[in-house]
């Protein structure tokens, strides 16, 4: 069995997590939407930094973030009995001058209150910093080049995350719209994906509607670029639909997963042993859009595809 | 390519600043400026300005009611004079009714932000500077115009009704008489 944790070791951080099935988001602000799906799922999905309000820090750069107490007591009583793993978004793991540390000490009390199964971060950036120490925003996840240097910058980040919270540690493949990222010579972002798996002690959440995003918008093949990621170091994988502006295919969450997609996860399934969820993805401000029947929808049929790829009843 | 250099200057790009003397190479330079007349790297910012319009259009939907045909510019004023976002949606929303309320124009304009502003801080149980709000027609007609989006009441020319907002009480708010 692959270990997490390169060279092996006996860490039960190193092992890849026991298989949970099927997740979907918890959505902050309308708690009974996860309230009235948990029928149909194995996990839910917590974002803690949306649980959060910006505060000013008492030590360190940068913007410091607190819990709103009535977010943080609805989400643990939904919460409460149901396996929870957590999806970060303002680490900004791939900032060359530093990482963002507010969120970690977040991530610390979510955990103290909260036994994750595993937590994931986006890879790419958010915060940059300039000449005099301020913190520049982005304001949107911006993707890394897909060089060795972006490699050295987030490897070492990821053991440190997993030594600090001895937890399976997964990256998540970025949506990008920009062409022409910087690249090393011969590689693109397959390459960079292998590379970063291989140099860190992480697993992959791959999102295959940003694989598929960026295959449309790039024009690559899904299914080959698929088959070069190492399949055995899956142990996530999200699912979500989004809609075209100005002809490009956005990671906007807010629709059905096109069907590209699930011919991708129904390949995928039976092919990576580590496998131990699959997500259906929606964001808040995209669920009006997609509708409790949507959601509900998309859900059972993962769950049908997951019972009959990963054993149970269909 | 010096990794640090790239993305602060991809960053202020981005959000529509002048990278200046970020110190980048020949290339670097040379991909930054091809990559800003792209189709993606519109995409890309206009993604950033929706996601902070969206912030701001979930959390004060009243003063936004409130400015009525003047709401774009103002937004589009606000998004100019505070160009650095945050991920927050309550900071953003409050930054926001801060410069609607000095900028903008419109019967009840800073009753309605300075309430909307008190409640996103109570709802997250922040402490607030000033917790009674004026309004110069009774709160409740106000406020229940502007959801039903009909006509606002008439302000009164000189008396004053009085919103208290807290953390600690129930609803958030309730009227209080002063004097």
């Amino acid at each position: 069995m692959t270990q997490l944790v390169p060279g092996g070791g006996a860490s039960a951080v190193g092992a890849p997590p026991r298989p949970l099935g099927v997740g979907c988001s918890y959505l902050p602000s309308l708690p009974a939407v996860t309230t009235s799906v948990l029928d149909l799922v194995d996990f839910v999905e917590v974002s803690p930094d949306l649980l959060c309000r910006e505060v000013e820090r008492t030590a360190g750069p940068g913007v410091g973030m607190a819990f709103v107490p009535r977010l943080l007591d609805d989400a643990l009583s939904v919460l409460d009995g149901v396996p929870v793993t957590v999806h970060g978004l303002e680490l900004s793991i791939g900032t060359a001058t530093g990482w963002n540390e507010a969120y970690l000490e977040v991530l610390d009390q979510f955990l103290d209150l909260v036994p994750a199964r595993w937590h994931s971060e986006h890879l790419g950036f958010l915060l940059a910093q300039r000449a005099d120490g301020r913190t520049v925003n982005a304001g949107v996840p911006l993707p890394l080049p897909f060089t060795r240097e972006a490699v050295e910058c987030v490897a070492p980040r990821a053991a440190a995350l997993v030594d600090r919270y001895r937890l399976p540690f997964l990256l998540e493949n970025a949506t990008y719209y920009l062409p022409g990222l910087p690249a090393d010579p011969g590689w693109d972002e397959l390459d960079f994906l292998c590379a970063l798996t291989d140099a860190a002690p992480c697993g992959l959440l791959l999102d295959l509607f940003n694989l598929h995003c960026n295959a449309v918008n790039h024009g690559f093949d899904l299914m080959a670029a698929l088959a070069r990621l190492p399949l055995d170091r899956v142990v996530e994988v999200h699912l979500a639909g989004g809609g075209v502006e100005q002809g490009f295919l956005l990671d906007s969450h807010s629709g059905s997963v096109p069907p590209p997609v699930w011919t991708a996860l129904e390949w995928l399934l039976p092919l990576a042993p580590n496998l131990a969820g699959v997500l259906y993805e929606v964001q808040e401000p995209a669920f009006p859009l997609v509708g409790l029947e949507t959601l509900r929808g998309e859900l059972d049929r993962v769950g049908q595809l997951w019972r009959r790829f990963r054993g149970g009843p269909e | 390519m010096t990794l640090a250099g790239w993305q602060l200057a991809l960053a202020e790009l981005v959000g529509g600043q002048d990278p200046g003397d970020v110190p980048l190479t020949r290339a670097e330079r040379c991909w930054l400026s091809e990559v800003s007349g792209t189709p993606g790297f519109e995409v890309t910012a206009q993604v950033r300005g929706w996601w902070r319009r969206y912030r701001v259009a979930s959390c004060a939907p009243l003063t936004l009611e409130v400015l009525g045909p003047a709401r774009d510019d103002v937004l589009d004023g606000y998004l100019a004079a505070f160009p650095e976002p945050t991920s927050f949606y309550v900071r953003e929303a409050v930054r926001f009714l801060g410069y609607a309320t000095a900028t903008g124009s419109g019967e009840h304009l800073a009753s309605v932000s300075g309430f909307e502003s008190a409640m996103l801080q109570a709802a997250q149980g922040q402490r607030l500077a000033e917790p009674l709000v004026a309004f110069r027609s009774p709160p409740q007609e106000v406020l229940a115009a502007l959801i039903a989006g009909a006509g606002t009441p008439v302000p009164h020319p000189s008396r004053r009704w009085w919103l208290l907002v807290s953390p600690d009480l129930p609803q958030l708010c309730r009227e209080v008489s002063l004097g």
